[in-house]
């Protein structure tokens, strides 16, 4: 129990405890709307005094109606560290807060924000190599990983998205392949892959389209990209939690120890 | 440019204080939903002397009654003129022949409990309810049985319901024992313990 | 039909609570002896508050309920809160 937020270091029984100052509510200004796909906008935000996070925490953020009436949800960081923090909100029909931030928000408006928050899906940027799957939105925090990966290192991604026209930072993840250490397959869980591939436009044809849910081959593929697990990859799993629970199923008959993977189910 | 607004919340005479009006049916759970076939499920009602247990089949001899009434959850939404059939929990206490013991606790399939007072299971229109408007209640919503007692904020109204104990001294169960109202009465808004 | 999340999803207002970061927080169920990360366990958001769930066994650990901007915290399934990580393997 507890009186409310405490905003400072405090003392309990002479044992010191962390300061909380970052979990204080924050006003929180949209600077930039980023079009991600046709129902996933990226917010980027400007916040006073931002502390900077690290790869994979997240925020939370409180929107308040004109009658008092609050509603407060996470969102993973899909921004790396040292860059102003930016939320990739993935609309849920029907739902009552992504509708608003995806379609309603405008630049220069404010949400509340408090955070950076979290401490254990989360990428430090250690000379590893990197295994990052994701389901759907589950992109965005794995999107601040690959940002503050080794550049050295290999980076591995594995998306499922329903179709192509739905898979976040396209171009991004594309110029990532390009550029060397990053490989990127995509599996398409409702949609065949197009014979014409022309037709996908540029981001697409760099990355490895496959037709169907995440199989075990792929799985395969990408822990022997990343040196096999005798290499101690860090490995990322990010999606709703029936994807989540598939993938730590594949990477665990792919010899991966299950304690190992880090996951983060959204519902 | 409007600001966020929520979801629309509209009003009705009918509705007790500080809620909205909802038409959709919100699942709510603190755990995973409990799926029993009418086959698993039965309900103990004891007072540590007299106790019995009813079985689908049991519970189906007492012939089901039809109750149209509102309810109200915590969480601020209402839903009004909502149709449910079931037995009366008086009906059952009267055939188990329980003492006149002043508490109740209800205890779920899945570990849940609830505490009342004997009174608002017998003097009003609580039941075990079994069908939702002519349909068998979806285990999300407490099928194949749970407990209604529409008077009170839903929490009361344990899904999945196995167990009635009923008592002489009160026992918090699981949101009264986390800070929520011993009685709940939506009606005096007595949302959380000390309102 | 379970609808849970993360444990991530509720460090912030836990931590609050508390009044220290347990950002790298681990719980030793007291149910099943099993100890995890807070972002490990199961949480219920559908509910009157937020219910903290074992992963390995599924008991309740934690259920905090805001209650006019308090937060209220009952520990009753957990037989030790730690700030820091879990040791390398958990005990099950």
């Amino acid at each position: 129990m507890t009186d409310g937020p405490r905003l400072s270091g405090t003392r309990a029984g002479g044992l010191r405890v962390a300061p909380l100052v970052h979990l204080a509510w924050r006003k929180a200004a949209v600077d930039l709307v980023v079009e991600e796909t046709a129902d996933a906008h990226t917010l980027v935000l400007d916040v006073a005094g931002w502390p900077g996070s690290v790869a994979g925490q997240h925020v939370d953020v409180r929107l308040t109606a004109p009658d008092g009436y609050q509603a407060t949800r996470s969102y993973s960081l899909a921004s790396g560290p040292g860059e102003p923090p930016a939320l990739t909100v993935q609309e849920v029909p029907g739902g009552e807060v992504s509708p608003y931030l995806v379609r309603d928000i405008a630049v220069g408006e404010t949400v509340e924000l408090r955070g950076p928050i979290g401490g254990y899906f989360v990428w430090t940027g250690a000379r590893r190599p990197l295994l990052l799957v994701g389901g759907g939105s589950g992109l965005a925090p794995l999107r601040a990983m690959w940002r503050a990966a080794d550049p050295a290192e290999p980076v591995v991604v594995v998306a499922s998205v329903t179709e192509p026209a739905r898979l976040l930072y396209a171009v991004e993840l594309a110029e990532r392949v390009a550029a060397g250490n990053v490989s990127a397959t995509v599996h398409l869980s409702r949609a065949d892959v197009p014979d014409d591939a022309e037709r996908l436009g540029t981001p697409l044809q760099a990355l490895s389209l496959r037709t169907g849910r995440v199989a075990s081959t792929t799985v395969t593929q990408a822990l022997t990209a990343c040196g096999g697990t005798e290499a101690d990859p860090g490995v990322f799993v990010c999606g709703p939690t029936t994807f989540v629970e598939a993938m730590i199923h594949l990477l665990a008959g792919a010899g991966l120890d299950p304690r190992s993977i880090r996951a983060e189910r959204f519902g | 440019m409007a600001g966020f607004q929520g979801r629309p919340r509209e009003r009705d005479d009918r509705m007790p204080p500080g809620q909205y009006l909802t038409r959709d049916f919100p699942v709510l759970t603190a755990g995973p939903t409990e799926v029993l076939s009418p086959d698993e499920w039965q309900l103990t009602i004891t007072d540590g002397t007299s106790t019995g247990t009813f079985d689908w089949d049991g519970l189906h001899a007492f012939g089901l009654e039809t109750l149209t009434t509102d309810i109200h959850c915590v969480t601020h939404w209402s839903k009004l003129g909502t149709t449910w059939r079931g037995v009366r929990v008086s009906t059952l206490f009267d055939v188990v022949g329980v003492d006149d013991l002043p508490y109740a606790l209800v205890t779920s399939y899945g570990g849940y409990t609830t505490n009342l007072q004997v009174e608002d299971l017998v003097e009003r229109d609580a039941m075990i309810a079994v069908e939702f408007e002519g349909e068998p209640l979806e285990p999300e919503h407490g099928g194949p049985a749970r407990l209604l007692v529409p008077h009170l904020y839903l929490w009361k109204s344990a899904k999945w319901v196995s167990r009635i104990d009923l008592v002489e001294e009160d026992t918090p169960g699981f949101w009264e024992a986390a800070g929520y109202h011993n009685h709940g009465d939506p009606f005096l808004e007595q949302r959380y313990h000390g309102d | 039909m379970n609808h849970y999340v993360d444990g991530n999803a509720v460090l912030g207002a836990f931590s609050l609570a508390l009044g220290t970061d347990l950002s790298e927080g681990s719980l030793e169920c007291a149910g099943c002896g099993s100890s995890h990360a807070i972002a490990q366990t199961r949480v219920y958001l559908r509910c009157p508050g937020m219910v903290l769930r074992c992963p390995e066994c599924g008991g309740v650990e934690v259920v905090i309920v805001e209650i006019d901007h308090r937060l209220n915290v009952t520990l009753s399934g957990v037989l030790a809160l730690r700030v820091a990580p879990p040791r390398a393997s958990p005990t099950r």
